[in-house]
């Protein structure tokens, strides 16, 4: 029995407030370097936000800052490589720029790369790393940066592996990637044994969770003509099914171009115009039913688990939806104005071009208005089908994407999402059939073309299946305003060499190809099938349409 | 009634003196007792006198059967040093005492004898004398002292045990860890050997560097002598006229217990001239250091790391022939040096494989190429047309003048122009030194970018004709100066519409040779911003350019050969037309083979005479017909006559 004397209670009492102190300062130091949230400074524009602006991924898929800086420099032999094609294949030259991101210098870091602190620095992605073209109008260009434009530079799949691969190297271990982190900072003692024994191997560890999830990325090990996806593509059906429902793996292969997502607010003008709801449909193969809910599920997909706070996630969503929303498609003619660049446009074919367009495309693809104001214009009867389905075998393309998706995947979806308490209208719950028709607003800088990106310039589109070109390069930012798309092929660079300086076609071809991934048509989900809408025009039809084609 | 310790150590001697008169002798104690030694009786420090000697003798053991003890000394109480105790009398008042004599059993302490009373129960005061002489008193408590010696046992081994590791710790942070970079208060003497914080990353120990050109002498480029100089480094003499013991370029710094050498900016951006074959030679800072082959240097490095000799039985010996006998710590800091060292040379040396730096020559280096293998660019993986780089060191004086251009930007630095930024140029060129953000030493940097940013070139130190030279400005004017600037002063185009200086002329427009131009790439100018980042000091300036920048044309006598990759040997060379024909030597063409590395001036044709060989050294041919080496492009002026190129040539004197 203690005797509980004035001088035995005090001790407790004080050893008792020591213990707590002591267990206070531990509790602020977890909460100060593990999760106190600063929240990202102010953006001077909205275009500044949606290209460095969190969507609340730094969290559960944000990469500490200096494991993430230093990862190229430590793994270069894993950077991507720009040849699919060689045996065993050969990284990129180094660094972040191998993955072809759009890169404004100054930053911190590439468009769509945020960083963020939660406890500590961290870098995750937003919509911008795979919506913000970039483009050059000249090799000696200053790049011009397209906020809600397709990323036609960025290799997304080359990303994905690489932060797998360095995971799976036993190379990625505290010495390893300490000894880099010091010879580029100078990080504080604390810091560093945080990174050491606790940022280092949980990254290992949560990156090693997403390899089984990615088991389809690495089947071109392994199958016959099973390309890369390649700069500015992105295999988005097949992402959600095994990271938002964890559906098993299956042998589907979908890549499609990273779509514009400018002006999404077309897309209400034409159900106002025709008065009938719910007739268009979202992503290429109509998977989705409103732009609202393309926007839930991409960011979920960056997010990559349910999101801390809702109502923020719900209020970012919002403001993107906005943004995207009222940002209009860049004018090819503003772009490539008269006086500077005379071979770009022939306005004398745009008049005929438009008549061409009317009888021709129209019915699919009623583009005009929409694509400058956004306001509802009378429609044609007959351009009723934009926005819609178009049945594959109606349209003919490369059939590979839709069946990258199907009916139980969407079910399970919907499940998942509603299971966060986040309500949308959702996937489309049935196997899809075929692709959207779509609007062509900014079609120029949309390039290449097709869904899978198989046709280089709108003027191969308008060639017959056979003469279109088979082998290309995609990737590279310089445009050829003559043909309508990215140099990609050597006949491009042959033809616009000469008007730049009298440069060697073949030092603008070795720019190409050490920038560009090699594209085939013949292999799996690349064919260049499809879609030989106006390939029998009379040539002058033709030019005059391609003219019109860049002014939209 | 006893008494302590304290008390005893409290007393006087007279006090002492007194207790022990009045004490009775007692009798002979037996088993363990407890000393106390009481040296400096009253003194104010006996206490400690009794705790240090406490630490050498802890007490006695007697054996009063036998007449016999012993005393157990140091810490750990090992019986030792025997005597005999037997009852007589006092030497102090000739009264019964007990007396422990050493003088027939310990050869040690043969002259000491004790005198011990009983002065409580259980309780001895004793009386030291040594040789008959009172030295001093101690106390002797009978008890058991197993007990206390295995706690003093324990006490001494944890001493041992934190103590002498902790010492060894202090003794060797002192000796490894400081820092100690040597530096200077003489701006030229910083910029040729002060230390930019690179020799910690980069930086060779100091006597393998002395070793290395004697151990590997066959692995020096052939026919440039021996030592260091083989490679184009220059040597000062001191203040006492003695040769320097490190070349101009080399810095010095004390770093992980050893001095560690490598080369700063000087090596690059200093050299000699002669201003005439028998004039001697003198050190210019800020000009290209046009004999220096770092080419050269860096194979070296290579081919010595791959050598079987390069091995700390071989080397050490060579260091200890010239620094005399190394103590046993130098000895095995440099025996481990070795294979670190090398290890050090194997890893940076694959990283540059891909790119071949003996086709750099003297005075040439292969900038972004080194850049990129630093950032860990997989150079044999990039394209071949990357892969040629070289081109000429620069000068860097007048730094100021070059912040500013006629748009009221900066002016586009390097040859390719891909960066306006002074700052960020020189610290990018710092990692050159091994200075890296973790290590480099901002102070020291921003002292020499000061100097350098009004640092100006000597004028040309022979006779100029004015009257040519005049007429020469004209024509400059017409033809040079909307690219290049006024003068080597004023760095402005005449006409403000026409001012280029700073900018970039596009490579179809320029037509020189474009392998220095492929070699810089938008991708190594993405991964050189990241350089610095989380610091003030992040780069953002790094472009790929359309072609070459327009440079300013200051101390241009002292920057030949001429156009970025050191093509053309003189001015003179310069405005005349390369030859249309590569297999003939046309007479009044650019020469297709010229000798770089000598350090003569033509005051004529202003630029270096080219000579392939002096006094046994020789000299570099350069081929223009070579990768990396073509002298075509850069045309203007090639239409002049002769006399209005000389007048040209005259007029740039004046630089």
């Amino acid at each position: 029995m203690i005797a509980w004397t004035d001088e035995r209670k005090r001790t407790l009492r004080i050893t008792g407030i020591v213990l707590l102190l002591i267990l206070a300062l531990l509790g602020w130091f977890a909460w100060y370097k593990f999760f106190r949230v600063v929240p990202q400074p102010a953006f001077n524009s909205a275009d500044e936000r949606f290209m460095y602006g969190s969507v609340g991924a730094e969290e559960s898929a944000g990469i500490p800052y200096w494991i993430l800086y230093v990862l190229p420099r430590v793994f270069p032999d894993k950077v991507a490589g720009n040849n699919s094609y060689t045996y065993p294949p050969r990284p990129g030259p180094a660094g972040f720029a191998s993955f072809g991101v759009a890169w404004q210098f100054g930053k911190e870091w590439p468009v769509g790369f945020t960083q963020k602190t939660i406890g500590f620095e961290r870098v995750a992605n937003n919509c911008a790393t795979c919506h913000v073209a970039t483009y050059r109008r000249f090799p000696n260009d200053e790049t011009v940066f397209v906020p809600t434009g397709p990323n036609h530079t960025f290799n997304l799949e080359g990303f994905f592996r690489f932060l797998v691969d360095c995971a799976r190297d036993p190379r990625f271990n505290a010495d390893a990637i300490m000894h880099e982190i010091d010879l580029n900072s100078d990080l504080s003692w604390i810091d560093k044994l945080l990174y050491r024994y606790i940022y280092i191997p949980a990254t290992r560890k949560a990156l090693l969770a997403r390899g089984p999830r990615f088991q389809w990325i690495y089947f071109h090990t392994s199958q016959s003509y099973w390309p890369d996806w390649g700069r500015g593509r992105d295999d988005a059906m097949n992402l959600t099914k095994y990271f938002l429902t964890t559906s098993p793996v299956d042998q589907t292969l979908g890549p499609t171009d990273m779509p514009s997502i400018w002006n999404i607010g077309k897309y209400k003008a034409i159900e106002e115009v025709t008065g009938r709801k719910d007739s268009t449909r979202m992503n290429f193969a109509g998977d989705s039913y409103d732009a609202n809910s393309v926007i839930i599920d991409s960011a979920l997909g960056l997010v990559n688990a349910q999101p801390r706070s809702n109502k923020e996630f719900l209020a970012e969503k919002d403001w993107l939806y906005k943004y995207i929303s009222s940002y209009k498609a860049p004018k090819f003619r503003e772009v490539f104005p008269k006086d500077k660049f005379p071979k770009a446009l022939d306005d004398t074919k745009i008049e005929k071009g438009k008549a061409v367009f009317a009888q021709n495309c129209a019915v699919c693809h009623w583009s005009q208005a929409v694509g400058e104001t956004g306001v509802a214009q009378p429609v044609p009867a007959a351009s009723i089908r934009t926005g819609t389905v178009v049945p594959v075998g109606e349209v003919g393309t490369d059939d590979e994407r839709i069946k990258s998706w199907n009916k139980e995947a969407a079910i399970r979806a919907n499940e998942e999402v509603e299971s966060f308490d986040i309500h949308r209208k959702g996937l489309v719950e049935a196997t899809p059939t075929g692709y959207v028709a779509a609007f062509l607003d900014g079609i120029w800088l949309r390039a290449p073309y097709l869904h899978n990106g198989s046709v280089p310039t709108l003027r191969d589109l308008l060639k017959p299946v056979a003469e279109r070109p088979k082998f290309f390069y995609r990737g590279y930012d310089v445009y050829d305003a003559i043909n309508g798309g990215f140099i990609s092929t050597p006949a491009q660079a042959q033809l616009l060499a000469p008007d730049w300086n009298n440069m060697k076609w073949e030092d603008l071809w070795g720019e190409v190809t050490a920038a560009g991934t090699p594209y085939d048509v013949n292999w799996r989900s690349n064919g260049n099938i499809g879609h030989e809408y106006g390939v029998n025009l009379p040539q002058a039809d033709k030019d005059a349409l391609l003219e019109y084609l860049k002014t939209l | 009634m006893p008494y302590g310790v304290n008390d005893l150590l409290k007393m006087s001697r007279e006090e002492l003196d007194a207790l022990f008169a009045q004490s009775p002798a007692g009798p002979i104690p037996n088993g363990d007792a407890k000393g106390t030694a009481i040296l400096d009786p009253g003194s104010s420090n006996a206490t400690q006198l009794a705790e240090f000697a406490g630490t050498l003798w802890q007490g006695k053991t007697f054996n009063a059967q036998n007449g016999t003890l012993m005393n157990r000394v140091t810490v750990f109480g090992v019986k030792a040093i025997a005597a005999k105790v037997y009852e007589g009398d006092s030497l102090f008042d000739k009264k019964k005492c007990i007396v422990i004599d050493y003088s027939e059993t310990s050869a040690v302490a043969k002259a000491v004898r004790d005198e011990i009373r009983l002065i409580a129960p259980g309780e001895y005061l004793g009386r030291i004398y040594w040789n008959g002489e009172y030295r001093g008193y101690f106390a002797l408590q009978l008890q058991d002292m197993a007990a206390m010696r295995w706690r003093r046992r324990f006490q001494a081994l944890l001493a041992l045990v934190i103590g002498i590791p902790l010492l060894i710790a202090i003794v060797a942070a002192y000796r490894f860890l400081p820092y100690r970079p040597v530096n200077y208060a003489n701006i030229e003497d910083q910029f040729k050997y002060g230390s930019t914080g690179g020799e910690r990353n980069f930086g060779l120990p100091y006597w393998i560097w002395r070793a290395l050109p004697v151990v590997f002498h066959d692995k020096l480029p052939p026919g440039h002598g021996d030592g260091w100089e083989a490679f184009g480094l220059v040597y000062e003499n001191d203040e006492h006229g003695r040769k320097r013991d490190l070349p101009v370029g080399v810095m010095r710094g004390r770093d992980m217990g050893i001095d560690r050498v490598f080369l700063d900016c000087a090596a690059c951006h200093a050299t000699t001239v002669r201003l005439a074959e028998d004039k001697p030679p003198k050190v210019y800072v800020g000009m290209p250091a046009a004999r220096f082959d770092i080419g050269q240097f860096q194979k070296f490095l290579s081919d010595i790391a791959l050598d079987e000799r390069f091995r700390a039985d071989v080397i050490v010996p060579e260091i200890e022939r010239q620094a005399g006998r190394l103590s046993l710590v130098d000895r095995v800091i440099y025996t481990l040096a070795v294979p670190i060292m090398q290890a050090q040379l194997l890893t940076i040396s694959n990283r540059f494989v891909g790119v071949d730096s003996t086709v750099y020559g003297p005075g040439r280096v292969d900038t972004w190429n080194a850049a990129k293998a630093g950032l860990h660019f997989t150079l044999k993986y990039l394209p071949l047309r990357e892969r040629f780089g070289a081109a000429d060191f620069p000068s860097i004086w007048n730094q100021r003048k070059r912040k500013h251009r006629v748009d009221d930007q900066p002016m586009q630095l390097h040859w390719t122009g891909n960066n306006d930024s002074v700052n960020e140029r020189n610290l990018s060129a710092a990692f050159g030194t091994g200075a890296t953000p973790s290590n480099v030493n901002h102070y020291q940097i921003g002292r020499l970018q000061e100097w350098l940013l009004d640092a100006a070139p000597p004028p040309f130190p022979f006779p100029i004709d004015q009257a040519k030279a005049n007429a020469g400005k004209e024509l400059y004017y017409s033809y040079c100066a909307s690219c290049h600037g006024k003068s080597g002063q004023d760095f402005s185009a005449p006409d403000p519409k026409h001012d280029y200086v700073g900018f970039v002329t596009p490579i179809e427009i320029v037509g020189t040779d474009r392998d220095h131009f492929d070699s810089y790439t938008y991708d190594c100018a993405t991964v050189q911003n990241m350089n610095y980042a989380g610091t003030p000091y992040r780069f953002t300036h790094f472009r790929k350019t359309p072609g070459y920048a327009n440079a300013p044309l200051d101390g241009i006598w002292l920057r030949a050969p001429y156009l970025h990759n050191g093509s053309v040997p003189t001015l003179r060379d310069l405005l005349n037309p390369p030859c249309p024909d590569p297999k003939v030597q046309c007479a009044d063409g650019r020469p297709w083979v010229f000798y770089r590395g000598y350090d003569v001036i033509d005051p004529v044709k202003v630029g270096y005479k080219s000579v392939p060989s002096e006094n046994g050294s020789s000299f570099d041919a350069f081929d223009t017909r070579t990768k990396t080496r073509t002298n075509g492009g850069h045309l203007w002026g090639t239409q002049l006559t002769s006399n209005e190129k000389d007048a040209i040539v005259e007029y740039m004197k004046t630089f």
